[in-house]
């Protein structure tokens, strides 16, 4: 998009709208300062990548908690199961290929590849700790400390990114 | 539900970021609509 249109369109948008959520994709870095005009929520720089996209997702769905409304299901052997993502502490890779998720109440054996649910997970909000863990940071009470008192396992080669992500 | 609109000039800047979108939200399992 060329930024003059862009920014002719974004002021278009706010006459009518103040609320929507406006993100540019542009070459003309030079009419940045235009685009604050508008309230955009942020840029993107041709040319980009799928990060670039994605990224940008994960950022306004954390800004809007749009996490905090979510229920996500997952396969179980007595059928589906529905959670809240607040309700999520971790999930752990066991013996046999179990995946258990733990919640707050109880620990449930769901029937999917670790890998798969951390796709689908906010990665602002879950992180893969080891090959055999996902957690929820938002209930990261020590280095590896759950809120629950259980005791999560650190891969010693990802320690110095995880104390990164903890204090953002 | 998430609703966004994508509006360019490009005809493929709109293809790429509709497919990468669409990619995005179907990999977090995420209602939405693109325009």
């Amino acid at each position: 998009m060329k930024s003059t249109n862009g920014i002719e369109i974004g002021q278009k948008i706010r006459e009518n709208n103040r609320l929507v959520t406006i993100v540019y994709i542009t070459s003309h870095t030079e009419n940045w300062h235009e685009a604050y005009k508008v309230h955009a929520f942020d840029f993107i720089i041709k040319p980009f990548t799928k990060n670039d996209i994605f990224s940008v997702m994960d950022d306004y769905l954390a800004a809007v908690n749009f996490n905090e409304k979510r229920k996500i299901i997952f396969p179980t052997d007595g059928g589906i199961i529905c959670l809240n993502i607040n309700d999520i502490y971790y999930f752990m890779y066991e013996s046999k290929k179990k995946v258990y998720v733990y919640t707050s109440e109880k620990k449930i054996l769901i029937r999917q590849h670790l890998m798969e649910i951390y796709e689908k997970l906010d990665k602002n909000r879950f992180y893969r700790s080891r090959r055999d863990c996902i957690l929820n940071l938002e209930y990261v009470q020590d280095v590896i400390v759950m809120k629950n008192g259980d005791l999560l396992p650190l891969a010693q080669k990802k320690k110095d990114e995880f104390l990164t992500i903890l204090t953002k | 539900m998430l609703s966004i609109a994508i509006c360019d000039d490009e005809k493929e800047i709109i293809k790429l970021v509709n497919a990468i979108l669409s990619n995005y939200c179907e990999k977090r399992f995420i209602n939405y609509q693109i325009y």
